[in-house]
């Protein structure tokens, strides 16, 4: 077993939905070792997105805890877990979530800029040259295609050279062409630059591209595939 | 890490600006409403100021004026159909000093004319005898004449021609004084043309048989003066006579539609629907931010970051709209309100534009920033924090947290105070604004209905009035006052009071080391370059205790001894010029005109030069009457000062003595500020009238006196409607927010209260728990009492300051003595209510659909 990054014990969240109450995620125990490719598959609803939320300190857990590089997100303040993001996560989200008004070069550096550090020109470079964009740095989102938008907002999540990735289901709103080329693509530069990425997704076909697969079930995780 | 966050909101707000389009038509927004609400603001606070002059009948209700008319002109004016009234003035001559020089104009005046400009006779009234003459008071003051009605006196007059530059012959002539008018009048447009004394028709012919005319006349309403006058303008110069340029006008009595207090409530209602619209643009800005904030916020801001960018954006845009929105504002209501003022004939209202842009600006500001402020607080803490507790309890009944173990009670607390912390600073802040805005309601309605209370019952003489009552002072018109009359009317049946506060008079320092002195000097240069004399007042004080503490709390060298007052033994002399600050800005004349004659430099040694000390004897002078009194007591005043010195600051050095030494130096007349009131009553009329007939006995214009209050009532009336207007409206919407906020409250309440129970908390370790909530509660709302008190009271002491009235501190503590206690009811039945809803355990529990069984 290789280098554990990041580390869940305990973990439960709870929502209401209406009237009822809803446990997203019950008493999780997880770890996740480092350089690996992650995909989390499961059923609508069964706490898929809650995991990667809490997991990338979008949001808070209701119990348990979980660390990052030996850091506890439940012992360190709101600022604290805002330059964890910053400096060691990249999330990748379904619907893109690009700035609209700035172009896809802007995109990708906000990260860096965001953190105050230099522009790496080089590195944003061979992102964009690996994620096939390079000649699209001028144009906006609204010129772009689906895959184009997508494999843009991967190329932000690499930005800062993160620890580790997380991508809530980022082929979800393409074709099956595009979503088997920006998966390709995701693999291959994570590959590249030794980053960690906790996938989520529905579609078993791109699961097979993980190194591990995590399937989650009524918020408890039931079991793994590739596990040692 | 300064110059990284700068780089980094510089690129997000540049970028942003530039290509986002909706911070652009958030900008045009802003712009627009700037723009709309300075206007408005500008155009309204210039039309209050129009009613203000409007209510000080300032210049009466002619509308035009025939300057330099013959008298056939005047004639045929006269003739014209649609006049309601006219009145005619002319001057005959000259009255002058042995040298010659010449002091103001003597002539003729009708009645009529004397209504039309609004002309008031404070004593006496218009000659109807040969030897009779009336004398404007500051005429009256120069000659050296004193004030009494019958006295008879001699003066130079000089038949000069008016217009013509011929010299006339001069002569000493005798009158009998009939009347006293006042010096405003003299200032106003049509004063500057009329006679400063006025003797009957016969008597002017004696002087000369040449004379310089004017007409003012008003005509019948409805009509159109501007054509009428034209017609007339025509007519004359076809007939070979008055040319256009001798014509002035003044048909102000066209703004006189207007009421006092409407534009206020109109300003209200516009800064009301600003507030209104900036909350709605900020909140809907702030919604449609969210998904931006969320990347963001994905890509590693904190949340402080982001606010700050937020706030950095809106203050870019502010900024962005502010300067154009002022400025066009401020041209555009020039031009359009000047065009405005000319059409109608208004007066010029846009004589003050750098106040009125000023208050304008900061109003438009204050709401949008208060619109701003609360559309972002609700855009920000919209979602809900109440659910996110009742998860909190939720899971805790489950047993299902860890880090909650332990004290619970603590727990909880800590809690609740981390998930709600930005609920209970918007509503700490809500109830910092509304106590705010109820307390200045209440102390705006409490000082009107001091105001109106003190007027209710009393006859407030313009005879002998020089400032009015509680919370309604004026000042500006010193009136000549006998003492003899003044004992009579304190001694008539039905009087209730009279009281009086100062009694004034010149007099003259006969000191050659005062008179030598440096400050006495300049005194007397700069009082000397503007026509005045030396300024030396005498001061009797017939006042409350309230008032005595005050006088006596200023005294730098020596003390405030009444009864060594009262008896003569000594005076207390206030000397001005000392100490000024270089800041105060009343106080700039004089460093000016100190700069330019020498007497001014960085240390101002020549101020400070001491002429006199505590024990000193001052020798005194008034006409033939002389008198030595030792200085008790020296004030080193500010002239013009806005306190309580500065309403008796006109004059340089200033003498306060007991009333006795002012009767023996005075002879018993001076100006004084009085108000006589009448017991209320089905008598008052009867009491009235009995004032009347002895008053008239004086010569005392009655219908001045008897009109002069009326204004008053409606006033405080119209301003006390509109504070209580103003409450109600604050009023309905601090229940609509509490109603809201207690609701949520109580819905947690019950939970929290059932969660509590569950864990096996007894009822005294919950009312424990629940007193500290309350703590809380009563804490911030304290604070929120602290701050309102600052602003109210910031804001109440400077108007009244303003206002220069001696009653400032003593409103001032009526209206907080009111307000603590309405305050301290308000927090005690909130706490009181807080708490009861949360030790209530089920009565909540039936429309709560998180109610767990």
């Amino acid at each position: 077993m290789g280098k554990v990054i990041l580390r869940a014990r305990g973990i439960f969240k709870n929502y209401r939905a209406g009237n009822r109450m809803v446990s997203a995620l019950k008493q999780m125990d997880l770890e996740i070792e480092e350089g690996l490719f992650y995909a989390v598959v499961g059923r609508s609803g069964s706490g898929k997105t809650t995991l990667l939320q809490v997991l990338s300190t979008q949001e808070e857990v209701d119990g348990g805890d979980i660390w990052l590089d030996g850091e506890a997100y439940g012992t360190i303040s709101a600022s604290r877990r805002a330059l964890l993001r910053r400096k060691k996560i990249g999330v990748v989200f379904q619907e893109y979530r690009l700035m609209a008004e700035l172009t896809v070069y802007e995109n990708i550096v906000l990260p860096s800029l965001l953190d105050g550090r230099e522009i790496d020109g080089e590195y944003i470079g061979k992102v964009m040259n690996l994620l096939e964009i390079e000649q699209l740095k001028d144009a906006y989102p609204h010129q772009l295609s689906g895959g184009e938008l997508q494999r843009t907002a991967i190329a932000r999540a690499m930005a800062n050279r993160p620890r580790i990735i997380f991508a809530d289901e980022p082929t979800g709103q393409l074709d099956e062409t595009s979503a088997f080329q920006v998966m390709r693509l995701l693999r291959e530069s994570s590959a590249l630059f030794g980053q960690t990425v906790v996938m989520v997704t529905h579609n078993k076909q791109l699961a097979q591209y993980a190194d591990k697969v995590l399937v989650l079930d009524e918020g408890t995780l039931v079991g793994g595939i590739g596990d040692d | 890490m300064t110059k990284r966050r700068s780089g980094k909101f510089r690129f997000l707000i540049g970028v942003d600006f530039q290509r986002r389009h909706v911070l652009k038509i958030q900008a045009i927004i802003y712009f627009l409403s700037i723009f709309l609400l300075s206007a408005l603001n500008i155009w309204i606070s210039n039309m209050g100021r129009l009613q203000q002059v409007q209510a000080a009948e300032r210049y009466g209700s002619w509308q035009y004026g025939l300057i330099g008319a013959s008298l056939e002109d005047m004639e045929f004016v006269r003739q014209n159909q649609l006049l309601q009234s006219a009145g005619e003035a002319a001057v005959y001559g000259e009255i002058c000093q042995e040298d010659g020089f010449g002091l103001g104009g003597i002539g003729t005046m009708e009645e009529s004319l004397g209504k039309l400009c609004g002309i008031r006779f404070m004593s006496g009234g218009f000659p109807e005898a040969k030897n009779e003459i009336a004398l404007e008071q500051g005429l009256l003051e120069q000659l050296g004449l004193p004030y009494a009605i019958g006295a008879e006196f001699s003066f130079q007059v000089k038949s000069a021609e008016a217009g013509t530059g011929e010299q006339g012959s001069s002569s000493a002539r005798n009158y009998i004084l009939c009347g006293i008018f006042q010096s405003n009048s003299a200032y106003t447009q049509a004063g500057e043309y009329l006679p400063l004394a006025l003797v009957s028709r016969e008597a002017a012919e004696e002087i000369s048989q040449r004379r310089q005319a004017e007409l003012f006349f008003r005509l019948e309403e409805g009509c159109d003066v501007i054509k009428v006058k034209e017609e007339l303008v025509a007519a004359l110069r076809d007939r070979g006579g008055t040319e256009e340029g001798s014509w002035i006008q003044n048909a102000f009595v066209y703004g006189s539609d207007f009421k006092r207090g409407d534009s206020r409530g109109t300003m209200l209602l516009i800064d009301l629907t600003g507030y209104a619209l900036t909350f709605c643009l900020v909140y809907t800005y702030m919604v449609r931010e969210k998904t931006r904030t969320g990347i963001l916020r994905s890509l590693g801001m904190g949340e402080s970051e982001i606010l700050l960018l937020l706030t950095g954006e809106q203050i870019f845009i502010w900024l962005a709209a502010l300067l154009p929105g002022l400025l066009l504002s401020g041209v555009g209501t020039r031009i359009f309100l000047e065009n405005y003022i000319r059409r109608q004939n208004l007066d010029a209202v846009f004589l003050y534009p750098g106040e009125a842009v000023s208050t304008a600006c900061i109003t438009a500001s204050l709401v949008m920033l208060g619109g701003s402020l609360l559309g972002y607080l609700r855009a920000r803490f919209k979602t809900s924090h109440r659910k996110s507790l009742i998860m909190d309890y939720k899971v805790l009944e489950q047993g299902k947290v860890t880090p909650l173990k332990g004290n619970i009670k603590e727990a909880l607390l800590k809690r609740e105070l981390q998930v709600r912390k930005r609920a209970y600073m918007g509503f700490f802040c809500m109830q910092i604004l509304t106590l705010t805005a109820v307390s200045f309601s209440v102390g705006w309605i409490y000082r009107h209905y001091q105001g109106y209370k003190a007027n209710r019952n009393a006859y407030v003489c313009d005879y002998i009035v020089e400032s009015g009552t509680q919370g309604n002072s004026m000042w500006g018109e010193s009136t000549p006052v006998e003492l003899g009359l003044l004992n009579r009317i304190k001694n008539m049946e039905g009087v209730e009071r009279v009281e009086t506060t100062f009694w004034q008079q010149d007099v003259e320092i006969l000191n050659e080391d005062v008179r030598n002195g440096a400050h006495y000097q300049a005194a007397e240069q700069y009082y000397g370059e503007r026509g005045m004399g030396v300024g030396v007042a005498l001061f009797a004080v017939e006042a409350e205790e309230e008032i005595y503490k005050k006088l006596a709390s200023q005294i730098n060298e020596g003390e405030w001894n009444q009864e060594r007052l009262e008896a003569g033994q000594e005076v207390v002399l206030f000397i001005p010029l000392q100490n000024f600050s270089r800041s105060d800005a009343r106080a700039l004349s004089y460093i000016e005109y100190t700069q330019q004659e020498g007497y001014y430099d960085e240390e101002y040694p020549a101020w400070k030069e001491k002429e006199i000390n505590v024990g000193d004897v001052l020798a005194i002078r008034m006409g033939n009457r002389e008198r030595a009194v030792i200085v008790g007591g020296i004030v080193y005043d500010m002239p013009m000062a806005g306190n309580i010195r500065g309403i008796i600051a006109f004059n340089s050095y200033r003498i306060y003595c007991g009333a006795a030494v002012f009767q023996e130096l005075t002879g018993g007349a001076g100006e004084s500020s009085t108000c006589i009131y009448i017991e209320k009553g089905p008598l008052a009329a009867l009491q009235a009238e009995q004032l009347e007939n002895l008053l008239s006995e004086s010569k005392v214009n009655w219908e001045n006196i008897r009109g002069k209050i009326l204004p008053q009532l409606e006033y405080h009336r119209n301003s006390m409607g509109m504070g209580l207007a103003f409450l109600g409206v604050m009023g309905i919407l601090t229940v609509f927010v509490s109603c809201i906020f207690l609701n949520k409250e109580t819905e947690l309440a019950a939970y929290k209260n059932r969660l509590l129970w569950s864990l096996g908390m007894d009822f005294k370790e919950r009312h424990l728990y629940l007193r500290w909530y309350g703590l809380c509660i009563g804490i911030s709302a304290l604070l929120g009492i602290a701050g309102n008190w600052a602003a109210a009271g910031l804001f109440v002491h400077s108007a009244e300051i303003q206002r220069g009235s001696f009653d400032t501190n003593l409103n001032i503590r009526g209206t907080y003595l009111l307000l603590l206690g309405a305050e301290g009811l308000i927090l005690a039945a909130e706490v009181l209510l807080l708490c009861r809803l949360l030790a209530k355990k089920e009565k909540f529990s039936k429309n709560v659909y998180y109610f767990v069984p």
